[in-house]
């Protein structure tokens, strides 16, 4: 057990070295781009905060219970919901495909690692390994704003000191990367589907892929007169624009039953084709 | 050193299992029938083949021939119809635990050329349980290939280099090579084979090499099988090769009795008539003029030239 701890833990290293430039090049541009908007802002239009303003804030998060406050910080990283689904989609689009295209893939067939644990590697790295690498980014984010209006907002006497916004990061950072991986899981369809053209592409497999939605779509609507696909497809691209739940409610749920068994047909094909797509 | 390397070669299987002690060559590979198709080209046509455990094999055909979806099937990267056995399993079911047993280089282009060969090390010594990373660093100590450049940007000889000392550190049964030289110079092609024979093979190893570079590796072989269509159309020894065929360079005056005694394959060289018979006796030969075992790749040609004149027959007797 230990040892195929080691060998899964080996090919998910594998997936961040292969793919450093993606997996750290996108978090950094989104917070640059975050923080240069915060810092333009606030030393731009909105430099002279009105005592008013800053009560407003400091009553937003200082008085509420954590719990409720934090509802403010998780907001504030709401761009980076939309970030990690695109990061994750363009992994998922080249992983598979990259292999086979620099013909690094006879080597990797070379070693004792099964078709289905190579495609696992893939899907806890989009799940799992995606958003822990943006999780210091978006607590760098959440931090870097409330700490530095934290002096002025305990100055207008709202009682939100740096303790507390330090806190509040911590907190929305371990929601958000709670909410991203559950997203992650009821999104395993699309993942199964991003991996099943993946393997199975012979060039172009981001345009296979989102072909073949458009295609299922229209196919309904001509011979069904149904646009069940389209509202499931957007039902479960929701992390675009960032599902807050309840979370145990949420992983116990049926929703979440048809995903996992929607996206274990489809990443059974993705390691069936990765093996005999020849 | 080269007798005893000349000894492990040929006395495949003589460090190996138990039937082996006794006298029986165990077979690391059985394969019956198998047949494989991509639309309507035959790539495989009911191939039948046993690979004794401790031999150097040459898999030996023309462009086309089947070579690369034969070890292709053995290696399970693609499904094939027929019976198949590979270290006792099947590649089909179990190919990644049949990689424990097996190792393979299909040509000099396909490690990762993102990983530097350090991280190429980690990567292997914690996936694969058989790998001894010490005699990985100790094999490349001997060569000029640096730790911390990425693949990409060494030679295909480093590639190669680097490939081999990976395979040559994992303690596998089965080693398959699939054109494993090729675009090498001939330098790093002499000094791939040599570290294959003096530091890899010990007798107790199976070996199979794919490659049209026959002349090459014809003097590591123990074993011979030419494949033609889909169709393993030759497999022997190359004992049995030099008992059964014979090349003469037929003496002038001896012309019409060599052409009587029915040649498998003849042709001129610099006015010189020189043939290849199978299955006659030697001393019937010898007194045509200078008699000797011919090449493999001689025998290659004489024999696919046999093949084609039987089928073209064939075909007018249908005509």
């Amino acid at each position: 057990m230990k040892a195929e701890m080691t060998r899964f833990g080996a090919l998910l290293r594998k997936e961040v070295r292969e793919h450093r430039n993606l997996l750290w090049i996108t978090p950094t541009v989104v917070s640059l781009l975050l923080l240069l908007i915060f810092f333009l802002l606030v030393l731009g239009p909105l430099q002279n905060l009105g005592q008013s303003a800053l009560f407003w804030a400091g009553s937003l998060l200082g008085n509420p219970p954590l719990r409720s406050a934090v509802a403010v910080p998780l907001f504030a990283a709401m761009p980076f919901a939309p970030a990690i689904f695109l990061t994750s989609i363009i992994y998922l689009t080249v992983c598979l495909y990259q292999d086979r295209k620099d013909r690094s893939f006879l080597f990797w067939q070379s070693m004792p690692v099964s078709d289905w644990q190579a495609v696992m590697a893939r899907v806890v790295t989009a799940v799992f390994v995606i958003p822990a690498v943006f999780a210091p980014f978006v607590l760098l984010c959440l931090l870097c704003p409330l700490l530095y209006l934290a002096p002025a907002m305990a100055d207008a006497g709202t009682g939100f000191a740096a303790g507390r916004a330090l806190l509040l990061a911590l907190d929305a950072s371990v929601l958000f990367w709670c909410f991203t991986w559950l997203n992650g899981l009821l999104m395993l369809p699309v993942i199964g589907w991003f991996l099943l053209f993946s393997a199975y592409s012979k060039r172009v497999p981001f345009l296979w892929a989102l072909g073949s939605i458009f295609l299922l779509a229209l196919l309904e609507v001509w011979l069904l007169d149904s646009i069940w696909f389209v509202y499931w497809m957007n039902w479960t691209t929701r992390a675009l624009v960032f599902g807050y739940g309840d979370v145990p409610a949420t992983l116990f749920s049926y929703d979440m039953l048809v995903a996992l068994i929607l996206g274990g047909v489809l990443l059974t094909g993705a390691a069936f084709m990765r093996r005999f797509n020849d | 050193m080269e007798n005893s390397l000349l000894d492990r070669r040929t006395a495949p299987g003589a460090a190996a299992g138990k039937g082996v002690r006794e006298g029986k060559r165990e077979n690391i590979v059985k394969a019956r029938g198998l047949r494989k198709s991509y639309g309507k080209l035959r790539a495989l046509d009911g191939v039948e083949l046993n690979i004794a455990t401790g031999s150097i094999s040459g898999l030996i055909g023309p462009n086309g021939a089947g070579k690369t979806t034969v070890l292709k099937a053995l290696l399970g990267l693609i499904d094939v119809q027929g019976d198949l056995e590979v270290a006792g399993m099947d590649p089909r079911a179990a190919r990644h635990r049949l990689m424990d047993e097996v190792c393979f280089i299909a040509d000099v282009g396909i490690l990762p050329g993102w990983m530097t060969s350090r991280q190429l090390l980690d990567h292997v010594e914690r996936v694969h349980f058989r790998f001894d990373r010490d005699r990985a660093e100790k094999l490349l100590a001997t060569t000029e290939i640096p730790a911390n450049k990425r693949i990409r940007a060494l030679s295909k000889g480093m590639v190669t280099q680097l490939h081999l000392s990976v395979v040559m550190a994992i303690d596998a049964s089965l080693l398959v090579l699939d054109e494993p030289t090729l675009g090498l110079d001939i330098m790093y092609r002499k000094t791939f084979y040599d570290r294959l024979l003096n530091d890899y093979y010990d007798g107790r190893r199976t070996i199979i090499i794919s490659t049209h570079q026959v002349e090459e590796i014809e003097h590591l072989l123990t074993h011979l099988l030419f494949i033609d269509k889909g169709r393993i159309v030759l497999d022997l020894s190359l004992q049995a090769m030099a008992e059964h065929y014979v090349e003469v360079a037929v003496d002038p005056e001896q012309r019409e009795a060599a052409r009587r005694l029915g040649p498998m394959h003849s042709r001129e060289l610099l006015g010189q008539l020189v043939c290849i018979y199978g299955g006659v006796a030697r001393r019937q030969i010898e007194v045509l003029g200078e008699a000797r075992t011919p090449a493999v790749a001689d025998l290659f040609v004489a024999r696919l030239a046999g093949e084609k004149g039987r089928q073209s027959e064939g075909n007018q007797h249908e005509s």
